[in-house]
């Protein structure tokens, strides 16, 4: 269930990425101006989120009368999902680097666009040690980051 | 009087507003539709963001109704004391909070009694949901306390007029806090 989801967004996310390093190579030779195919708030939304959904889903525990259950990933396929997500995080503080999305926004912003990259890498690396407990707190300071900076930049939703 | 404390009812809960996108208090929860639940927790979800306590909600004809109440993050929770062994299934608690804009069994949860009486905020902080006083770490904007000064002056003026029990509390807080005790 979580694999179409994560290949659409990650499809989104190789386009831009893609294309923002092709048209890095050609700068050497002439001018090029980048335009985003997604706005910082479809950017959010479409890929950042619900790669962060597949994180904070990944960790964390389910209480019912029959007992507890962990939400840990158990396979290496599932831990895979988790590694992508932390990916899509990763790349999208770089993306969120990018003139479109930082101009006429203070430095603060390039701040927390690291910020997230850094918390993705985090995720990251407690996937790769198949470290449950890490990845739960991961999530936590996923989401703490996310509150930080939504403190100093919010869109209404319409 | 009573017409300042309506205004700051329904006023201060758009004073500060930032916050997490599908996470935001604002997006789901409706600050006009506050709630009290009570009955015997079901099935609780320990996950980031938020944690989310189901419970089944005795109403008075006898009947239970299954809702479902998000709470604050399973780090916040911890540290104010609400652990995932005081929530299993069967403990009995009372929610108060605010219902979903949608109108389904969903709210946002602000403080959670147990059975010995305690009371414990389980909500979020800066999530934009009202300060209804709930958060102890809820701290006062320039506009709310030119809001909450302009109120006092007021009370001033029309106490000489007014039953001195009226300047208790607001008469949503003290209606919340008679039922809590009656339980």
């Amino acid at each position: 269930m979580i694999r179409p989801q994560l290949a659409g967004y990650a499809a989104v996310l190789a386009t831009l990425v893609f294309g923002a390093g092709c048209q890095q190579g050609d700068a050497k030779n002439q001018s090029v101006e980048i335009e985003a195919s997604l706005t910082t708030d479809e950017l959010m939304h479409l890929v950042i989120e619900p790669a962060a959904d597949v994180v904070w889903d990944s960790a964390g525990w389910v209480m019912t009368p029959e007992g507890e259950v962990s939400l840990v990933p158990t396979t290496d396929e599932e831990w895979l999902a988790v590694e992508s997500a932390a990916g899509v995080i990763i790349a999208s503080g770089d993306l969120l680097k990018i003139p479109h999305s930082s101009e006429e926004r203070s430095e603060l912003w390039l701040t927390y666009s690291d910020q997230m990259s850094e918390q993705g890498r985090i995720v990251r690396e407690a996937v790769l040690n198949r470290d449950g407990d890490a990845l739960f707190q991961a999530g936590a300071s996923l989401y703490q980051s996310c509150v930080q900076c939504h403190d100093d930049y919010w869109i209404e939703q319409p | 009087m009573k017409a300042v404390r309506l205004i700051l009812f329904v006023a201060l809960p758009f004073f500060g507003f930032s916050a997490l996108a599908h996470h935001a208090f604002g997006a789901e929860f409706d600050p006009n539709r506050p709630l009290i639940l009570k009955g015997k927790v079901t099935k609780v979800e320990w996950v980031n963001p938020h944690a989310w306590i189901h419970l089944d909600h005795e109403k008075e004809d006898g009947t239970t109704e299954s809702w479902m109440v998000e709470g604050g993050t399973p780090n916040t929770l911890l540290r104010r004391g609400i652990t995932r062994n005081s929530l299993k299934p069967g403990t009995k608690i009372v929610v108060d909070g605010y219902q979903s804009k949608d109108l389904s069994n969903r709210a946002n949860g602000r403080n959670i009694t147990y059975e010995d009486g305690r009371t414990l905020f389980m909500g979020s902080s800066g999530t934009g949901a009202p300060r209804d006083g709930a958060d102890p770490t809820e701290r006062a904007t320039e506009e709310e306390k030119a809001l909450l000064e302009q109120a006092r002056e007021e009370s001033e003026s029309d106490e000489s007029t007014e039953d001195k029990e009226d300047l208790e509390p607001s008469s949503e807080e003290a209606t919340k806090e008679e039922d809590k005790s009656s339980d």
